[in-house]
């Protein structure tokens, strides 16, 4: 049978469909196909049918009618048609689909589980970050079906998720979707093109895989600007390209040399250092600098503290302005770049004698209040995570003569003395309360101290503040710390530091609940109560005085971790706390905070009884 | 002893949501009470909630292949968290203590028995069962307005012809979707839901593929009609005609058949075992329904059913979504609709078992080992322009390969060679997966696959939904 005529046919009867079949009459093209069919049609009748039914529709009729029959003969057509389709694939080779290298993905997920995901990465819209940060956390993204879209998630336009899938989901895949990563870059593509490429750097490229760094050159030579630079910085790891890194490296383009100067970094050979180190003293210091910053090499660096040193030791003569300020900074910023992430004896002893003795480079002394802190909490910081007693004995030296770096020599004696040292050097003897009030530099030290104190007893735990559990409290710290922060009234620190145990404490927090009745306290203040190891009695009285001297005219809601505290109310107590609270209920304004105390009331009535 | 696995009580919850909160309830301690009947076929339970009382649920197992929930939370989903938390938690290995069965609990079983005693007390006293009696006068007004609206359909369908599908705009469209709505008021769902379809081609973006699409559409609508109509005027002739039970003429019509109809009509299968071996869900927007379809080995019988669970938009909230289907699903009763080779299948109640080597062995018997005899009964269906577009076909291959254009195809044993492609009909692409499936898989496998005739290329494209090789079942879809 010719299905090559039918198909002919199929695709007319198409444009008719398109153009409309009043149209149809005397149509040349379907005139011409007509004998062919009745030519065929000697032989079987489905195609005489198809050939009358051809000629009835160019030939004269109502309109109506010839629709009708445009439809009957493309019925006709279509079920012929359906009986005749091509299934067998050409050129079929011996050849596997080439695998991904990706055996080891799976497919045993439910639709339920994959499809929450795809969603997510294939639609706009809120909540997507988390469903696809816990999918990737619950290791969904090991079935292999999620994979298309883990890398369309490059593209997204919440860039927060593509960033995502960069740093962790893509690399989780290991290097052997490199190839392709690759074989779906686009060259002349934007963001997602520079985001894939900065997957491939970070998996790095198999040596061995000629076509990937032939595609990687190619987009390096070829690519839109981005691109360029972001293929050029994949290339750091590959002896091959260290002419072409050289030659890059003195592009014009500017974004060109970031790319090859990151990626010499890496390279880290002797002709790759003396090109940094060139680059780092002209023109191009600060992506210089990046780039050292991103891969900090033990040479570069001990090349590097020299100049460091010879620079910041330099005598000035003229004028001290603006100007020379600027340009001064200048050349010294771009170390602090360099060394952000930078370990090295070198750098060390430099920083030491930096903390040390100030006095001997004098560049610090012109630099501007906020440069130089930068410059000298780079030195300080250092130290503090250098752990050595030397480093110790100059931040100590140095906190004595500015309050400002208190907290390097804070956290370096925490970590290396006994909690009493700590207390005793900070809190202990030799300032007491008197000289507090009176020295100015004294208060300074403490609001440091205080500060200090509040990031070492509360942790960020993702976006929330956590005090440290109690265990580590009592294991960690001092005792008296306390007893001295009740004195200065710190409740929040008071929260984070309550022990069992401290006389103090207790007429402290009554204090507070006398005196002030702002929710943002009462956490504090119940927080201090659950950990000072009161009874249940204390702990009950003084959360009923809260309750009542609460102004419950103006109060508009009930917090939930109010509520909570009073459904903790041991059973015993439930009767008389619900004596106490339904009088309140009944002051407040709102029918919201009326009913849910009524129904906190009801509750704990409930509880009473059942105790009974 | 009750046996729970995760999987099964995943596939209990109405919807992913369900899942995680009754997962989350157990991780989170949330239940106070966890008691089991002597008898150990029922669960129940306290779970605080965030109000005053606890939630009192209970999963009854009594009759074990349809468990019943209950609770006193007032969600209206079956079962709720809670009672699935419950049943995480059994499945967990959580210590459940003994208990009496709770009064409540009690009288409802009694009540439930009962029920079951005087259904099957009428079952048997009136055993031949009262044939139904048909309103004459009705059913003829009402094949008398499908008639009419038939009418009405063809005039717009070939005025649509008449004008070209190049004149449409958005306003034809409007008219399409208006008169579609008239169609369902003359009982003509089916028609109804076939007209949106064409108006929703005829809004697509691609203009090129969305003609060819459209002019296939308007094919249909018009063999639709010509046999709607036959149908209908043979039944308006002779009332006591019983529905057509072995095409699917009344389904085009807008019949939803029940079950008893289909038992009627000799379509119940016997404790059938049936194994998913894919699963997909997509928004049908034509018919406002999210449509879960899943495909089923009938073990032992070597044919593919079809699982249609239709969730319209407005109630999707409050429906449960199917979801993959891992387990050898054991069925009392399966009741078969009207159909070509995947012929939809209804079940209710059923009881999970794992899958087997002799199931998989099963698989791999089903299969057919030509391409060709496969692809002639495709063809054979596709004949039919009423009969389903993408039939899907169990076939064994040898190896597959790469096409020198860069295409998959699958290689039988006799070397003859089937196209691989993606196909219009559903909502995803499965080929690009071929390359990331462990390579030891494309040999010597069996293929899930749906095919489509392509009108415009004249080609019969085969999409793979599942490779199955030995007890390894490699979903590509869900």
């Amino acid at each position: 049978m010719s299905t090559t005529l039918l198909q002919e046919l199929q695709g007319e009867l198409r444009r008719l469909y398109i153009a409309g079949s009043d149209l149809a009459a005397e149509d040349f093209r379907l005139k011409k196909l007509e004998p062919k069919l009745a030519q065929l049609g000697e032989r079987a009748p489905v195609f005489k049918r198809m050939a009358e039914d051809v000629a009835a529709l160019t030939g004269p009729s109502e309109p109506e009618a010839r629709a009708a029959k445009l439809q009957d003969v493309s019925l006709l057509l279509n079920s012929v048609l359906s009986t005749q389709g091509r299934t067998a694939a050409e050129g079929v080779t011996e050849e596997k689909p080439e695998s991904a290298g990706l055996a080891e993905l799976t497919a045993s997920h439910s639709y339920r589980q994959l499809a929450e995901v795809q969603n997510a990465l294939s639609t706009s819209g809120g909540g997507r970050y988390e469903i696809v940060t816990s999918a990737y956390q619950q290791g969904l993204f090991r079935d292999l079906r999620l994979f298309p879209f883990a890398v369309k998630a490059l593209n997204d336009s919440y860039s927060e998720l593509a960033d995502y899938a960069v740093r962790y989901i893509l690399p989780s895949y290991g290097r052997a979707i490199v190839p392709y990563l690759l074989e779906g870059l686009n060259m002349q593509g934007g963001r997602e093109e520079e985001r894939r490429l900065e997957v491939v750097r970070r998996l790095g490229v198999d040596p061995d895989d000629k076509r990937s760094l032939e595609r990687l050159v190619a987009a390096a030579e070829e690519g839109a600007d981005k691109v360029r630079a972001a293929a050029i910085a994949c290339l750091g790891s590959h002896p091959d390209f260290e002419e072409r890194l050289l030659e890059w490296s003195l592009d014009k383009k500017k974004s060109v040399r970031e790319g090859a100067l990151a990626a010499l970094a890496v390279r880290d050979s002797s002709a790759a250092r003396d090109r940094l180190y060139e680059a780092f003293t002209g023109k191009d210091a600060v992506p210089a600098a990046e780039a050292i910053g991103a891969a900090p090499s033990a040479d570069m660096i001990a090349r590097l503290v020299p100049l460091y040193e010879e620079r910041l030791r330099r005598e000035h003569a003229g004028e001290d302005d603006r100007k020379s300020k600027d340009k001064l900074w200048k050349e010294l910023e771009p170390f602090t770049i360099a060394f952000r992430h930078a370990k090295h004896p070198e750098l060390e002893r430099l920083f030491l004698d930096m903390a040390a003795s100030e006095q001997d480079y004098p560049s610090l002394g012109r630099l501007d209040f906020s440069e130089h802190l930068r410059v000298m909490n780079q030195a300080a910081g250092y130290l503090e995570d250098a752990d050595t007693d030397e480093a110790l004995a100059v931040l100590q030296a140095l906190e004595e003569r500015d309050p400002l770096y208190l907290q390097f020599a804070f956290h370096a004696t925490k970590r290396l003395r006994p909690a009493s040292e700590l207390y005793d050097r900070y809190a202990g003897t030799g300032r007491g309360r008197l000289r507090e009030a009176v020295s100015k530099k004294a208060q300074q030290i403490q609001k440091k101290l205080i500060e200090t104190l509040r990031e070492e007893v509360y942790a960020y735990e993702g976006y929330v503040r956590k005090r440290l559990p109690r265990e580590r409290v009592e294991a960690e710290w001092d005792r008296r710390w306390l007893g001295w922060l009740i004195d200065r009234n710190e409740l929040e620190l008071v929260a984070a530091m309550a022990v069992p145990g401290e006389p103090k404490l207790l007429p402290y927090l009554e204090q507070q609940i006398e005196r002030s009745s702002n929710n943002y306290y009462a956490d504090y203040i119940f927080t201090a109560l659950d950990q000072g190891g009161f009874d249940e009695d204390t702990k009950y009285e003084l959360l009923m005085r809260w309750m009542e001297r609460k102004d419950w005219k103006k109060t508009y809601s009930v917090y939930r971790d109010e509520s909570e505290l009073l459904l903790r109310i041991p059973d015993r107590l439930a009767g008389s706390a619900a004596d106490r609270l339904e009088p309140l209920a009944k002051e407040a304004r709102t029918e919201y905070v009326k009913e849910t105390m009524q129904e906190i009331v009801h509750s704990l009535r409930r509880r009473a009884e059942s105790a009974n | 002893m009750l046996e729970l696995t995760a999987s099964y009580i995943d596939s209990l919850a109405p919807n992913a949501a369900a899942v995680k909160n009754g997962r989350g309830l157990v991780q989170k301690n949330k239940f106070v009470k966890l008691n089991i009947s002597e008898e150990g076929n029922l669960l129940f339970g306290e779970c605080s909630g965030s109000g005053k009382s606890n939630y009192v649920c209970s999963v009854d197992f009594v009759t074990p292949d349809n468990p019943v929930s209950r609770c006193s939370c007032p969600s209206r989903q079956f079962p709720c968290k809670h009672a699935l938390g419950l049943m995480y938690a059994y499945a967990d290995g959580t210590a459940f203590e003994k208990a009496s069965v709770p009064e409540d609990v009690a009288s409802k079983r009694e009540k439930a028995e009962k029920r079951e005693e005087t259904k099957a007390k009428k079952a048997s006293e009136d055993a031949p069962a009262k044939p139904k009696k048909v309103n004459k006068a009705a059913l003829k007004k009402k094949i008398g307005q499908q008639l009419e609206a038939l009418d009405e359909l063809e005039k717009i369908v070939l005025s649509l012809v008449r004008g070209g599908l190049g004149t449409t705009n958005a306003r034809t469209v409007k008219d399409l979707n208006d008169h579609a709505k008239r169609l369902g008021g003359s009982y003509l769902t089916g028609a109804e839901n076939e007209l949106r379809r064409l108006a929703l081609l005829l809004e697509q973006g691609d203009r090129e593929q969305g003609y060819t699409y459209a002019a296939e559409q308007l094919t249909l609508l018009n063999a639709f009609i010509k046999k709607g109509r036959a149908y209908l005027q043979a039944k308006q002739e002779d009332p006591e005609l019983a529905p057509d039970a072995e095409s699917t003429i009344e389904e085009w019509l807008g019949r939803a058949w029940q079950l008893s109809e289909l038992k009627e009509a000799g379509r119940v299968t016997e404790n059938a075992e049936l194994l998913q071996l894919a699963f997909y869900s997509y928004r049908d927007e034509a018919r406002k329904e999210f449509v879960d379809t899943g495909f089923w080995l009938e073990l032992g019988r070597e044919r593919v059913h079809r699982t249609v669970q239709y969730r319209p938009f407005k109630a999707a909230k409050h429906m449960k979504e199917e979801d993959s289907f891992f387990s050898v699903a054991k069925i009392a009763e399966l009741y078969r609709y009207p159909g070509g080779m995947n012929a939809r299948v209804r079940f209710e109640g059923m009881l999970p078992r794992e899958a087997a080597e002799a199931d998989y062995e099963s698989v791999r018997s089903a299969a057919s080992a030509s391409i060709a005899e496969a692809v002639k009964a495709v063809k054979n269906q596709l004949k039919d322009p009423l009969a389903d577009r993408s039939p899907v076909v169990l076939l064994k291959a040898s190896r597959i390969a790469r096409t020198e254009a860069g295409a998959f195809a699958l290689v039988d044993e006799s070397g003859a060679a089937l196209e691989l492609g993606d196909i219009y009909r559903l909502p995803q692409p499965t080929t690009p997966l071929l390359p990331l499936v462990d390579p030891s898989l494309l040999d010597d496998c069996a293929v899930l696959a749906m095919f489509e005739h392509r009108m415009d290329t004249g080609q019969l494209v085969a999409q793979p939904l599942t490779l199955i090789q030995g007890d390894r079942i490699m979903r590509l879809l869900y």
